[in-house]
């Protein structure tokens, strides 16, 4: 398990990985099809966009760890925890109204800035940055929000999709030994599945490599947290 | 600071080749299928600039400005979407209705029915 939440911990960073990422040279590798490969120490590694057996591999987990969750006394469901922390003074629905009532601010001033003539850049630049102000008062909130929750049934679930599904579609290229070649030949390159089980993917030290393949599969697919 | 997935969307190659993809069914993409998340977000941002530059082509802009200058900056492009889906109804709504094309009206009337 501690295993699982250091992983969890890489997964947090892609937040500032994403930031990084701003050659358009790059962008154009990443979407022209579904496989993203990358490399770590030396070797070749890829992900993919999942198949639907793949899809229904990670569904049938995440399924079986849900009935595991919600039979653990240790663990709340998302509104158990909010009616918990209500009773301690903090009012997660009031926090999810206040992101809202931001956005509505934010659409405010935007309303506002559009009829602006170009030339009156000062005023624009004022607004600007008066909707980034806004924006990471909003992200504050959010940030919050998300630690306040981060033990909830529905948030631990999540999060093991998320290693599962990256467990499912990371391969690594190796040699294909079972084909004959001359001695001065190489051997062809295949593509096979990184880790054989689960567990040990959970058991992997590669940090790097977690971190990598999770990052390059947010590309791919649509995840909260991913 | 613009995001590059936004600036790759609205440049003229990407637009040039979303039109010959409309037209023409030239792949964007190598899968033609089962698209990726960032596949879907740059399809929306291509078909989102597509329509802005259509709209600057047609003049269609009343108060809210747009530009190809403006068009580059990404606050500006929000500002200007923004304004755009918040008067839509307004607009409609002040617009007078008219018979400028001249095409008389008609009313279907079933024929066991009588006209009120």
């Amino acid at each position: 398990m501690s295993n699982e939440k250091s992983k969890e911990k890489l997964s947090k960073e892609l937040a500032l990985k994403l930031q990084q990422l701003n050659e358009k040279e790059q962008l154009e590798g990443l979407i022209k099809d579904n496989k993203i490969p990358f490399e770590v120490k030396g070797i070749k590694y890829r992900v993919h966009k999942p198949t639907n057996a793949e899809g229904l591999q990670v569904r049938k987990a995440r399924t079986k760890k849900y009935i595991e969750l919600l039979k653990d006394d240790t663990y709340m469901l998302r509104e158990q925890l909010i009616d918990l922390y209500k009773g301690k003074g903090v009012d997660i629905k009031q926090l999810e109204e206040d992101i809202k009532e931001i956005n509505l601010q934010i659409e405010d001033i935007q309303e506002k800035v559009a009829p602006i003539p170009t030339e009156s850049k000062k005023l624009i630049s004022n607004y600007e940055q008066q909707v980034k102000d806004l924006i990471q008062k909003q992200s504050k909130i959010a940030i919050r929000l998300s630690e306040l929750l981060e033990y909830s049934v529905e948030n631990e679930i999540l999060e093991f999709s998320n290693l599962y599904l990256i467990y499912s579609v990371l391969e690594k290229e190796i040699d294909d030994v079972t084909v004959e070649v001359k001695e001065e030949d190489n051997y062809p390159k295949i593509w096979v599945k990184c880790f054989k089980t689960y567990e040990d993917f959970l058991n992997s030290d590669n940090e790097t490599l977690i971190l990598e393949a999770t990052y390059n599969l947010s590309m791919l697919v649509f995840k909260a947290k991913i | 600071m613009n995001n590059p997935l936004r600036e790759l969307a609205r440049s003229e190659y990407a637009q040039n080749m979303y039109r010959a993809s409309k037209a023409n069914g030239i792949k964007l993409f190598e899968n033609e299928s089962n698209l990726g998340r960032l596949q879907i977000v740059y399809l929306s941002f291509i078909s989102l600039y597509d329509s802005i530059y259509t709209d600057i082509a047609s003049d269609m802009l009343e108060d809210a400005v747009m530009d190809m200058e403006r068009i580059e900056n990404d606050f500006l492009v929000d500002c200007y979407l923004t304004y755009k889906r918040k008067n839509r109804g307004k607009k409609e709504k002040r617009k007078p209705k008219t018979n400028a094309r001249g095409i008389p009206s008609i009313s279907f009337v079933a024929p066991n029915k009588k006209r009120q």
